[in-house]
């Protein structure tokens, strides 16, 4: 756990712990999903079209 | 200074990250990347945890750090993208003035990192190459086709 860019001076607030992270998991979780569920529901079609034409080009063979 | 980590999550997906802003606290901020019904798109949410376990996720912290929080997001959304090539993240802005705040972030971010990177804006549902003087409150940034 806590793995990556590290930095030695951490100044981490004294109640979070990795078991802590482990244990508010479940409910970080919940509350993002919450909130993108309620994003993407608000996305038009024409932003959806957009999207899946951005995704075609990203991944459409080099010609 | 922040210190950007992310979690070595059991399934190694990489879909969540944490750092500790510090400014005039020290707020623990999570950032977590989901997957929408969309194939390969992506929503970013960024929130700050509270010691009971509860986040929030639209909270202006003011913590007096912004740009290196911004920072620190643009180089999870890379380690992210890193991880799922293909992936598109939709970045959208919960008021306009958050939305000229990301768009100088992002601007800023493809100044470092344009060599990897590729957003656009949406102007009226339309993506766009981002254009001074103009805002949009949707963002879509992925790696560059070239390289994929």
């Amino acid at each position: 756990m806590g793995t990556g860019i590290k930095d030695e001076k951490r100044n981490v607030p004294d109640w979070f712990t990795p078991e802590k992270l482990e244990e508010f998991r479940p409910a970080i979780e919940a509350a993002a999903q919450e909130k993108v569920d309620r994003l993407v529901a608000a996305w038009t079609p024409e932003f959806r079209a957009a999207l899946r034409k951005l995704r075609e080009r990203k991944t459409a063979p080099p010609k | 200074m922040n210190a950007a980590f992310y979690e070595s999550i059991l399934n190694g997906k990489r879909l969540m990250f944490w750092f500790t802003s510090i400014g005039k606290e020290s707020i623990i901020k999570v950032i977590q990347f989901k997957p929408t019904e969309e194939p390969d798109i992506y929503e970013i949410a960024l929130g700050d945890l509270n010691s009971d376990g509860s986040i929030d996720l639209d909270k202006r912290s003011d913590n007096g750090d912004t740009e290196e929080v911004l920072s620190t997001v643009a180089k999870a959304l890379l380690f992210f993208l890193s991880d799922h090539m293909e992936a598109q993240i939709v970045i959208e802005a919960s008021s306009d003035s958050r939305a000229r705040l990301y768009q100088i972030a992002i601007k800023r971010g493809l100044d470092d990192l344009g060599e990897y990177l590729v957003a656009y804006g949406f102007d009226n549902e339309k993506p766009e190459v981002l254009q001074s003087g103009k805002n949009y409150k949707k963002f879509v940034i992925s790696l560059r086709e070239d390289r994929l």
